[in-house]
């Protein structure tokens, strides 16, 4: 039995020997090549950024110029989150932030600590008449604390609430060429320049997504978003004030597949107490496509951008109520690169009777943008009209310089 | 009295937002090109796919170099068998998943080349035989006259359109642009072929592994695929996938309602425990491979039926 077990394999192992008449080699020719080798040079390059701990490009704040450094993606398992990251940029700027969070079907919830040093903001005056002219800078360190949350009543609806503590701190800007914020303006011109109180920020919210119709049809959702916030100046008096704001987005098609017609706005209205004032580095802005914002708060802004007056410079105009209106059409041009055509129109007021139609500053323009399904990868915007000369504006992902 | 009219737009709003919801639709002869209602879903071959037995190649056979594969990243030769019969044959990473998800798009309805996976065969190439490493082998029974658009087609914003790219999703194949389709026209008509002209998505490697953007996923990785979320979530009647394929279509991308999800998740759900275990059987993946696979398929058709549900 053995034998003829023996005898078996050996005639296996022949058949086998026999099959290997040569060995097998995978045919490369020269086209194939370059594509593999471009395929494993981007898994590479994917790899690196994959790490739990791996490099970050990206922006800080306003006139703080590109940076780079270091983050690191928490391996937990999902619908939980966290991370953290360090940017240092050319202008001088940088950022060190932590967050961690839950991502549920139902809620989502997260806390988050910042410290960010911004040198070189651009502060030219309250209200709708400020001028290029006057244009100062000042520096901003806004250190936070907080949490914020959202909970699902129905596929539509969401409520969802912010928590915050801050620490602001302005000092002179270092921006060389420009005057220093308190070289050109007093307290009575920017409110909240000789002291800055710790703020508590306390902030509820309301969603509400129309949903849109599958395909291209015609309406194609409507997004909405109320805002209420209380902020409690904390250890300098005259610093206490509200906030509200609403903002609709409106999607339509086109007659021509995948095109998309948006329409959105935004109001903000801040509210004091006699006596009290809103310090000029906590109000709205218009200009640009950058804001100082907190961490992770969003607008929904327009389509696939949150800039407002692209027209004009980041922070060109600031005051205590803000209006916005903006169109924006997109049409697909190749593959993942998209195209707009945009028109904005808005102002910024110190009373709140002044925010009607009138006097608006208008400009108008067009962007192009690599898109990664929902998200854009990269977008510049180009905009005109504005008789403060033609803006570019460069966004890499969800970050700006 | 402002509030009363601000609900009433709203309401207008919402009934014309659902009264638009419905998708698309195509007469039945157009649509048999693409897909045809699988009611023999159940009884389908997923280990001989499209083809079916009787076109299989043999392992044993001599296979006749004819021409070397000149494009793509994958390695590959045009071959012929002793029937005269023409293959295209895929080597490298992509071999076993375009087989194993060949027979999925096949098994709910859409059409599919005849394709098969031998996982040793002989080349001759100038008299000489080399045993190869395994292979995809497609039939050559078609001929391929033109790519198809995912943006611009004749099923564009159909039911059945979303519903091969949501099956994509699942499967992860990363690598979906117009050059991996074609509208293939049989050489010969057969009864089993269905229309003359058929549009398929003929290149399916990239598949069954963790997607990436914009290329660079992998390929046949359970792990991966495993570990790469599947419905992030939904806003305004659209699906975020944790997918990050596709990044040629990113309409596409924006384009899928949570009942498309259900819709192919429901036809999905029919594939009998044997048919799953053929289509990754009959694409060489071992019995554990293929478990893996089967169990994370298991749990997005589960995850896609039940979205919606609030």
């Amino acid at each position: 039995m053995k034998l003829a077990q023996l005898a078996a394999a050996m005639m296996l192992a022949a058949a086998r020997l026999e099959g290997q008449e040569a060995d097998a080699e995978l045919p490369v020719t020269p086209n194939t090549e370059l594509f593999a080798k471009i395929e494993r040079a981007i898994i590479r390059i994917h790899s690196i950024f994959g790490r739990p701990v791996h490099p970050v490009i990206g922006g800080v704040g306003p006139g703080g110029g590109w940076g780079a450094g270091i983050g690191y993606d928490a391996p937990v398992p999902r619908p939980w989150h966290g991370g953290a990251k360090a940017i240092y940029t050319t202008n001088s700027y940088y950022v060190a932030e932590a967050y961690a969070g839950y991502d549920g079907r139902r809620g989502e919830l997260e806390i988050f600590g910042r410290g960010r040093d911004m040198t070189r903001l651009d502060y030219f005056g309250p209200g709708p008449s400020s001028n290029l002219f006057d244009r100062t800078n000042f520096r901003l360190r806004d250190p936070v604390v907080g949490g914020h949350g959202k909970f699902r009543v129905s596929p539509s609806l969401a409520v969802g609430g912010r928590l915050e503590q801050l620490w602001p701190d302005v000092r002179a800007g270092r921006a060389p060429s420009i005057r220093s914020i308190e070289e050109r303006f007093t307290e009575a011109l920017a409110p909240g320049l000789a002291a800055q109180p710790r703020f508590g920020r306390y902030q509820a919210s309301l969603d509400l997504d129309l949903p849109a119709g599958a395909g291209d049809a015609f309406y194609q959702g409507t997004r909405s978003r109320l805002t209420y916030a209380l902020y409690d100046g904390q250890d300098v008096p005259g610093y206490d004030f509200r906030r509200s704001d609403i903002e609709v987005k409106q999607t339509f098609a086109s007659f021509i597949a995948h095109h998309r017609l948006t329409l959105s706005g935004w109001m903000s209205t801040s509210m004091t107490s006699n006596g009290q004032e809103v310090p000029f580095y906590l109000q709205p802005t218009l200009g640009g496509k950058s804001a100082i914002r907190s961490v992770h708060e969003d607008r929904l802004g327009s389509d696939g951008t949150d800039a407002t007056l692209r027209g004009y410079r980041n922070l060109r105009f600031r005051d205590r109520h803000l209006l916005l209106l903006q169109a924006e059409y997109r049409l697909p041009l190749w593959g993942p690169i998209d195209a707009t055509v945009f028109a904005d129109a808005g102002k910024v007021t110190g009373q709140r009777s002044d925010l009607d139609l009138t006097d608006l500053r208008r400009d108008f323009g067009f962007s192009l943008s690599v898109m990664k399904g929902w998200a854009t990868a990269a977008r510049v915007d180009v905009g005109f009209g504005s008789g403060e000369g033609t803006r570019v504006f460069l966004t890499l992902g969800e970050l700006t310089p | 009295m402002r509030l009363v009219r601000f609900g009433g737009a709203a309401l207008a709003l919402v009934a014309l937002s659902c009264s638009l919801n419905e998708r698309r639709t195509v007469d039945d002869t157009r649509l048999a090109q693409l897909w045809e209602s699988p009611a023999d879903l159940e009884r389908r071959d997923l280990f001989y796919g499209a083809g079916g037995a009787q076109n299989a190649p043999d392992p044993n056979e001599l296979y006749e170099f004819k021409e070397e594969k000149a494009v793509g990243t994958q390695p590959g030769y045009d071959v012929e068998d002793s029937k005269g019969r023409e293959w295209s044959v895929k080597l490298g990473e992509e071999a076993r998943p375009e087989v194993a998800v060949s027979r999925l798009v096949w098994a709910i309805g859409y059409r599919q080349p005849s394709v098969y996976y031998l996982p040793r065969w002989t080349l001759v190439r100038d008299g000489k035989r080399t045993t190869q490493p395994g292979g995809r082998f497609r039939l050559d029974d078609t001929k391929n006259l033109a790519e198809w658009s995912w943006r611009q087609n004749p099923f564009l914003h159909t039911q059945q359109i979303a519903g091969l790219y949501v099956l994509m999703v699942m499967v992860n194949n990363w690598d979906i642009k117009s050059q991996q389709n074609a509208i293939y026209e049989y050489k010969a008509k057969a009864e089993h072929h269905g229309p003359r002209q058929q549009y398929m998505v003929k290149d399916l490697g990239a598949s069954l592994g963790r997607s990436a953007w914009p290329v660079g996923g992998s390929k046949a990785d359970p792990a991966g695929f495993e570990d790469e979320p599947f419905i992030e979530r939904v806003q305004g009647n659209r699906v975020h996938f944790g997918y990050q394929g596709s990044w040629l279509e990113p309409q596409l991308v924006r384009s899928i309602t949570p009942a498309d999800v259900r819709w192919t998740s429901e036809l999905l759900a029919r594939v009998t425990p044997k048919q799953w275990s053929d289509a990754f059987r009959a694409a060489g993946f071992s019995e554990a491979e293929g478990k893996r696979y089967i169990r994370r398929l298991h749990e997005k058709i589960a995850e896609g039926r039940a979205l919606g549900q609030f």
